[in-house]
């Protein structure tokens, strides 16, 4: 049981801040959250620069292009950006964490030489489309049908989805749909397709968050025609591949803003010194125990990655459900005891920020989100009680028809 | 990086675990136990222990003890609380450090940190063989006057009266009268606070044991317990209880075995090592494991419906534990306040 690094470990990480820098100083300012065009510009150059210095896919095998790197050096890349200063993952965000490691996982060899290689060099941009109008923590209950055309090479698929971030300048879409009858077992029936977003029939409209950001989008789809080829595994297992993903989503998604949280704890006692909220016992005391809670949870990261690296396929365990459900209240009360510090000049955005990322009136509108995405708190909750605790699930609900009858009586 | 348990530490755990099964206390599952000895500790139990070597887990080999560090002291002391062992036995390891005629565990030595003043409650007097004292220096001696030193004073040279009725009737408590007259100098203020400080890592590690083991006797009996037809942990609202009692366990064991690992590397000055962040990591773990013993401790009782009241059920002798060991070795506040100083 130990922390340091191995003198392998200690290289890559001496390495890479060189690298960061050396190439940090390079780049532009960071584009308004807005700008999508400017935005998906600035993660691309980013990502291509990654890519040339080896970067790129950090954990994805060799054979893929990445770099083959174990779960520790991918915390060491992900802290290192992080204390540097580097920019997100951005736009890249799904094709990165998602759809490429389901590609290498699942997908036939065309496909991945088609994609694999433009995603790593940050050419192809990926979103999401999972969730749905009525299926959000209840995925599997998605309805968006796909039927085989009478040409036997295209799905045509009708339905809505709904949080798809980055949908204005995506690619490509990794898109869920039912190709099993609507009233099936909802588990199966599920099927994995790789939608071009220039497709006709598909409509963007823009879903704009209580922060005032404009990342996420709903999907509607009226008549559009996937080909077959676009299939990613068999007809019906769309389910089992999309929780690889998950897997994936859960335990690095996060990571890098434990890091973020502690630099942000260490401003927020600077500024509590500054204006002397730190004189208040209470206050000063939320901020401890707040530190204690981020350095308990990079001890939990650590854990969970050396678990990972001796585990046999490399992909976090359930203990991730832990530190996702404990990260995501504690960040909300990092934002919270910000704005308590600052006073009634949280009522204000700050001008002189050009982004809303570290604004900290955005940030803590946008961490409401963080107990819901990604499975809910309650639905983490769950995962734990019963993958990990062994305890029952809850049983099978009546039917609609017949609570409501109850209900009525 | 290799942040999981050593097999030779999860062997040691193994081991305590295994001679803590042949003693069990009251209040753990199917047992009323047997009667405490003398001073609240359990002779027997004492001696097997103390045949293990856990009293001199950090001592070195030639001085008697195992030659271990933190990470395998912490990994005693969390079976120490799943089994809810009641003895001075954090007191006793942490003498041993300084005085290795105790590693061998044969003495049974307490500790009353007097430098928030007396009157002082101190555990377990009856049993002791010898009381490590952490007191202010009194006079005008510059360097020394004002901080703190480390006595070593002989239990019977203390006025102190038996507490009639202790919340926790498992570990008796005496009230010390007046700060002991006599006593031999065999620390100064490092060491006190190296004592205080590896006092509230041991103490973390214990309060990890308690939260772990109310979270297994919680799910058990979610798991077993019927009402509405169906067992109560497939209720979300029971369910949920039980998922934040893991979390609250598995967060305060990785911040325990962070500290110890922060602190063995500062003991052997590993790069990048420093002491006051090591101090802060063992204030943080000392944080979380007291809330996550006293929380669990709650809950596990709420999970258990009316039963988790009643004495018979003995979830309460956790709870008594949980909140005295929440006052031992710093209280929250000091912590917090230990931890807001390194921002």
């Amino acid at each position: 049981m130990q922390l340091r690094d191995t003198p392998a470990q200690q290289r890559f990480r001496e390495e890479l801040r060189a690298w960061l820098r050396a190439v940090l100083p390079t780049l532009d300012r960071q584009p308004s959250q807005d700008d999508w065009p400017a935005r998906r510009s600035y993660d691309s150059h980013w990502q291509a620069l990654l890519h040339q210095a080896g970067y790129a896919g950090l954990n994805w095998p060799a054979e893929y292009g990445g770099r083959g790197a174990t779960p520790t050096e991918h915390l060491i890349f992900l802290e290192e950006s992080e204390l540097a200063g580097a920019p997100y993952v951005g736009v890249n965000f799904v094709g990165l964490l998602h759809a490429g490691p389901t590609l290498i996982a699942e997908a036939g060899p065309e496909q991945r030489e088609r994609h694999i290689p433009a995603i790593l060099r940050g050419e192809e941009i990926w979103c999401q489309g999972f969730s749905e109008p009525d299926a959000g923590s209840d995925l599997a209950a998605l309805r968006t049908r796909a039927v085989l055309d009478s040409d036997g090479e295209h799905y045509v698929v009708n339905g809505r989805k709904i949080w798809t971030s980055h949908a204005e300048v995506a690619d490509f879409c990794e898109l869920l749909v039912r190709t099993g009858p609507p009233d099936g077992p909802k588990h199966q029936g599920i099927t994995w397709l790789i939608m071009p977003m220039d497709t006709p029939g598909l409509t963007l409209r823009p879903l704009k968050t209580a922060g005032g950001s404009t990342e996420f989008s709903e999907m509607i789809l009226e008549d559009v025609r996937i080909p077959v080829a676009n299939r990613v595994g068999n007809e019906g297992d769309g389910w089992r591949i999309a929780m690889v993903t998950f897997a994936f989503e859960r335990g690095t998604g996060f990571v890098a803003e434990v890091v973020w949280a502690r630099r942000r704890l260490l401003e927020i006692a600077a500024l509590a010194r500054e204006n002397a909220t730190w004189e208040d016992s209470e206050i000063r005391r939320r901020i401890a125990r707040l530190a204690a809670e981020f350095d308990a949870l990079w001890a939990l990261v650590k854990r969970n990655v050396s678990e990972a690296e001796h585990s046999a396929d490399g992909i976090p365990g359930p203990g991730s459900s832990v530190f996702k459900l404990r990260f995501s209240e504690a960040r909300q009360h990092l934002d919270d005891l910000h704005a308590e510090v600052r006073g009634r000049d949280s009522l204000a955005f700050d001008d002189d920020l050009c982004t809303y990322d570290g604004e900290p009136g955005y940030e803590r509108l946008r961490s409401l989100a963080y107990t819901i995405a990604a499975g809910t708190s309650q639905v983490q909750r769950n995962i734990i009680g019963e993958r990990i605790l062994g305890l029952p699930k809850e049983p099978k609900e009546p039917s609609a028809a017949s609570a409501a009858k109850g209900d009525g009586r | 990086m290799d942040f999981r348990p050593t097999q030779d530490q999860l062997a040691l755990a193994g081991a305590v675990r295994d001679v803590l099964g042949k003693h069990p206390a009251p209040g753990t599952p199917g047992q009323d136990g047997p009667e405490p000895g003398v001073g609240g500790v359990a002779g027997a139990l004492w001696r097997d222990l103390a045949e293990l070597g856990i009293f001199g887990v950090r001592v070195p080999e030639a001085d008697g003890g195992l030659g271990l560090g933190h990470p395998e002291s912490v990994h005693v002391f969390e079976e120490l609380g799943r089994s809810l062992a009641t003895g001075p036995f954090t007191a006793t390891a942490l003498a041993a450090t300084l005085l290795p005629e105790y590693a061998a565990g044969r003495h049974r030595v307490g500790l009353g940190d007097l430098t928030g003043g007396a009157p002082q409650l101190l555990e377990h007097l009856d049993a002791l063989d010898a009381l490590l004292v952490i007191e202010i220096v009194d006079g005008e001696t510059p360097g020394v006057a004002g901080h703190s030193q480390v006595l070593r004073v002989e239990p019977i040279e203390l006025r102190a009266d038996a507490v009639p009725h202790p919340v926790d009737p498992r570990v008796p408590l005496h009230r010390l009268r007046q700060k002991p007259l006599r006593g031999e100098i065999v620390g100064d203020a490092g060491t006190a606070d190296a004592l205080l400080r590896e006092g509230a890592l041991l103490t973390a590690a214990y309060q990890v044991g308690i939260a772990a083991v109310l979270t297994e006797r919680a799910v058990a009996y979610a798991k077993q317990r019927t009402q509405f037809g169906r067992a109560i942990g497939s209720f979300q609202a029971v369910k949920h209880l039980c998922a934040d009692m893991f979390a609250r366990a598995e967060l305060a064991r990785a911040a325990v075995h962070s500290a110890a690992v922060q602190l063995a590397d500062e003991a052997v000055g590993s790069d990048g090592a420093d002491l006051p962040a090591a101090a802060a990591a063992v204030s943080a773990a000392k944080l979380l494991a007291d809330d996550a013993a006293v929380a669990n401790a709650r809950a596990a009782i709420q999970v258990h419906g009316g039963m988790g009241c009643t004495w018979e059920m003995g979830l309460h002798f956790y709870l008594k534990r949980a909140w005295a060991l929440s006052l031992a070795y710093g209280r929250a506040a000091e912590h917090a306040d230990l931890i807001s100083e390194s921002l």
